[in-house]
């Protein structure tokens, strides 16, 4: 009965991740689960049941903590696809991980495995039996899924016309009218990280799912070094994209179908092998990741005019936005996805120099870049970096300017500065001393950062000392919110009681406790706190943090525009409170950014792009421009710029669409990223 | 150096330039230009431009690294401008690749009545180093197209087009592919090459 508890723990998490959006990074880590077991019990080699008691037990005391978390919880609040029946849902996972372990095992011998997969098609072979129910019960939860799907679907659009009817604003409309549209859109979407993964469960993707665990255990064998993972990563792609083509699932597909395919294998690949291949023991980038991390804390004094960049009135919010851009590069695990990040603070930043005189090159242009770095102090940024493949073409140029920024700030001195030597003294020392009286949090912090790096390699560590929360507290506030944010706290608490039972601490500091939602916090803002707060970020701070967390997740539906749409159980007023509210913020943003134009033309245009942040911004910024810049901008309409009317832009688009993080210059908030990245946390928490 | 005018340079060659070729999303840092020479070929221009501060000088090596060939722009109503490009020329002849097209442009030809160096002066330095050279205005067109097609007819375009294979190669087993050429036309009669070519922009 161990199991049992334990499994349907794991299950719920799941069902958690499931209904609560089904967006990519949530299938994957999913699919890393089974993975992961599948690859454990292989490790371990035979006993799985010995296996899973231990772990199941170890796991007994986290249990118990998280059961007694979620007891308070009402019943109607946990989502219907997982089933009334914890027992069923049990079993199913436990015939699920059977599966999986019964998979590997007749890995080894593959012919023998096709035979007995034929075998349990047909059903017939007793001994077998036990797989065939397994694979039914698979199926079921897939059908569960998609009807949780379905389900959600039709929970938007009545929440959305109850949020309508409740509240008949134009807001609402607006909110309503983006979701539709980003509906639609999601119907178009070229890119689907999702359906790659529907695709790698279909029965005819057995021979990929083979090789990809195959060739997981093997890169898993020993360290490699980073050119031998680079290499061998490259040949297995190589391999696998010609095995999948084979395959009967992509046989037939189009070139560019199969191109998606290409990317979600290697999304998948890099997913999976992101601890192995991210800061990998075999370098110093660990080691640099925190000398640069400190060394720009050392320089946190640096303004503007150190770097001769133009103080302007417009500096203060697109600067934090470019942070903000920038910081969410460790939400992500894909390459890829952290490439965009880095796309999307270099978007922001021409935004700027477009906003300030017109045009721009790397004059201009490496200086903010430098700045946004030093004001964002982004952890383990170097490491971030470390992608040499991707080093050609417009993305290798950016990236090259951030690594760029990197060795210009590991090698600055007063020199590297526009300030005498005294000056640059004066203020060094001044920050030492700072530093040393903050000492006690710093030391805390470092603690965590610790801990942090041992737990999971991607997760933040934040240097900045917040107010913490008494657990008691948060669940209370757990319960008072909604149901999806019940299931969204979850995770976090999941974890927190990991940390429990992997401390072994006889009285858990809060502040362990604090860290998920704290760090989820300041993800969500965007921002350390000791950045002048963005407008948006002063209106918040009323409510207590994770309420604010559970709002941002909940009410925020153009936060996940390219998911499909979320099993959000009905809870109207909230959302609806919530989707006013974000726009008003938006709003408030962007008439801050842009003082020169009247607020109500700032509302209109947010409101004509459907509360599209990123677009409103592209949109006013060629409006926005001094009539003696006006001529240069209308000349540089020529250029590509926003419209998605380049190759380029529309390959990337498409490339990007259905990845968490979005070009901000694209239909997509800025915002996207937020939901999607906390997500993504979480569930690397749970993961561990 | 800076305020010599590399971007607008660059910025005229990429404007004037066929339009369906643009590809720069983010901003004006990076430009891409393709450009015909003939029938048979096509080379496509990749230009990182690279911040002329002295204070970022350091950071070059990254920008130049791989490039077959840079621009190196300085102004010809500013004495001390020549000077600090041939700086750069020595640097790159040093540390580049061997085979990399180094160009010398002195901008601002439309400003002659503040000229400072004379055209005399810079070509038989470009001579004497092995360099193309060009004196070209931004602001009028003046000599930019026939900069960027010199540079791309002394590039040894037969070897590069065959790294260029490789390269693709490479792309297509990575994720982010952004270089990925456009079919073009899909005409079998014509061999259309695309090169990738990093332009490095200095001073």
């Amino acid at each position: 009965m161990d199991i049992n508890n334990n499994k349907r723990a794991k299950e719920e998490n799941n069902d958690n991740t499931n209904s609560s959006s089904t967006d990519p990074d949530t299938l994957v880590d999913e699919f890393d689960e089974k993975v992961g077991l599948h690859s454990e019990s292989s490790a371990m080699a035979e006993p799985e049941d010995e296996l899973d008691e231990k772990t199941a037990l170890q796991q007994q005391d986290h249990q118990n903590e998280l059961d007694a978390l979620l007891e308070d919880t009402p019943p109607s609040s946990r989502p219907d696809s997982r089933g009334n029946d914890g027992q069923e849902t049990t079993k199913r996972n436990e015939a699920e991980l059977q599966h999986i372990f019964n998979q590997f095992d007749e890995d080894k011998d593959k012919d023998k495995k096709m035979d007995k997969k034929e075998e349990n098609q047909q059903g017939q072979e007793p001994q077998e039996q036990q797989e065939q129910p397994n694979e039914q019960q698979i199926e079921q939860q897939k059908e569960q899924e998609t009807n949780t799907g379905v389900d959600k679907r039709t929970s938007i659009a009545s929440e959305s016309s109850t949020s309508t009817t409740a509240r008949p604003t134009s807001l609402a409309e607006i909110k309503r009218t983006a979701e539709e549209t980003k509906g639609r859109e999601r119907q178009e979407l070229p890119f689907d990280f999702n359906r790659f993964l529907e695709q790698m469960r279909r029965r005819g993707a057995v021979p990929i799912t083979r090789y990809f665990k195959s060739f997981l255990q093997a890169f898993e064998r020993r360290p490699w070094a980073v050119n031998e993972q680079i290499k061998i990563i490259q040949d297995f792609l190589d391999f696998i994209y010609v095995k999948m083509r084979e395959c009967e699932v992509w046989r037939n597909v189009s070139d560019q179908e199969f191109e998606n395919a290409k990317e979600g294998m290697e999304k998948l690949v890099m997913n999976r092998l992101y601890h192995a291949t991210f800061s990998p023991s075999t370098t110093d980038d660990k080691e640099r990741d925190e000398i640069l991390h400190q060394k720009i804390s050392i320089f946190r004094w640096i303004r503007e005019g150190h770097l001769d960049i133009p103080d302007t009135t417009h500096n203060e919010s697109f600067l934090t936005f470019a942070e903000t851009e920038l910081l969410k590069i460790n939400n992500y695990k894909a390459p890829r996805d952290k490439l965009i990040c880095i796309l999307n603070c270099c978007k922001v930043i021409f935004g700027l120099i477009k906003h300030v005189d017109g045009e721009g090159g790397a004059d201009k242009f490496l200086p903010i870049l430098i700045y946004v770095v030093l004001r964002a102090n982004p952890p383990r940024l170097v490491s971030n970096v470390q992608n040499p493949e991707h080093l050609q073409s417009e993305s290798g140029y950016y990236l090259t300017n951030l690594m760029g920024s990197i060795t210009f700030i590991e090698t600055m001195d007063a020199s590297s500065l526009s300030i005498t030597k005294e000056e640059f003294d004066a203020n060094i020392e001044r920050t030492m001393a700072e530093l040393k009286q903050e000492r006690p949090s710093i030391s805390q912090d470092k603690q965590k950062i610790n801990y942090d790096n041992a737990v999971h390699p991607s997760r933040s560590p934040q240097a900045q000392p917040q107010p913490l929360i008494d657990p008691v507290k948060t669940a209370a506030l757990i319960e008072k919110g909604s149901t999806f944010a019940q299931k969204t706290m979850q995770k976090p608490l999941n974890f927190v009681g990991k940390i429990f039972q992997g401390l072994n601490e006889g009285s858990p500091g809060s502040s362990d406790e604090e860290v998920p939602t704290q760090r989820y916090y300041q993800q969500q803002q965007g921002g350390p706190m000791y950045v002048q707060p963005y407008p948006q970020q002063q209106q918040q701070p009323q409510q207590p943090l994770p309420q604010q967390y559970i709002q941002q997740q909940l009410g925020n539906p153009e936060a996940m525009p390219q998911m499909p749409p979320r099993p959000l159980p009905p809870v109207p007023d909230a959302r609806a409170a919530e989707a006013r509210r974000e726009f008003d913020e938006n709003l408030q943003s962007i008439i801050t950014m842009f003082p020169n134009v009247e607020p109500q033309v700032c509302f209109m245009i947010l409101q004509a792009n459907e509360g599209h942040v990123g677009q409103t911004i592209d949109t006013l910024l060629e409006m926005s421009d001094s009539p003696d810049t006006a001529a240069k901008t209308s000349e540089e309409d020529e250029f590509p710029d926003t419209e998605a009317t380049l190759q380029l832009s529309a390959e990337e688009e498409r490339r990007t669409r259905d990845t968490p993080p979005v070009p901000v210059s694209k239909d997509s908030p800025v915002y996207a990223n937020k939901n999607e990245g906390s997500e993504e946390e979480q569930q690397q928490q749970q993961q561990k | 150096e800076s305020a010599v005018g590399k971007s607008s340079l660059v910025m005229r060659f990429v404007k004037d330039h066929f339009d369906e070729y643009r590809e720069s999303t983010i901003g004006a840092a990076f430009l891409a230009q393709t450009i015909s020479l003939d029938d048979n070929t096509t080379v496509k221009f990749e230009i990182w431009d690279t911040a002329g501060q002295e204070r970022y000088k350091s950071l070059a090596p990254m920008y130049y690294r791989n490039a077959n060939c840079a621009v190196v722009v300085y102004d010809i109503t500013q004495a001390s401008s020549l000077e600090k490009a041939k700086a750069w020329v020595n640097e790159l002849q040093r540390q580049a690749d061997p085979n990399i097209v180094i160009a010398l442009a002195g901008n601002k030809s439309d400003l002659e009545s503040r000229r400072a160096i004379e055209t005399q002066t810079a070509q038989e330095y470009a001579d004497e180093a092995g360099l193309l050279f060009f004196e070209t205005s931004a602001k009028t067109a003046h000599n930019v197209h026939e900069l960027f097609n010199a540079i791309a007819k002394r590039m040894p375009l037969d070897q590069l087009a065959d790294n260029t294979r490789g390269r693709n190669r490479l792309n297509a087993r990575g994720g982010v592919d952004l270089n990925r050429p456009a079919n073009p036309n899909g005409c079998a009669c014509k061999l259309y090459i695309f090169i990738y070519t990093k332009v490095d922009l200095y001073i």
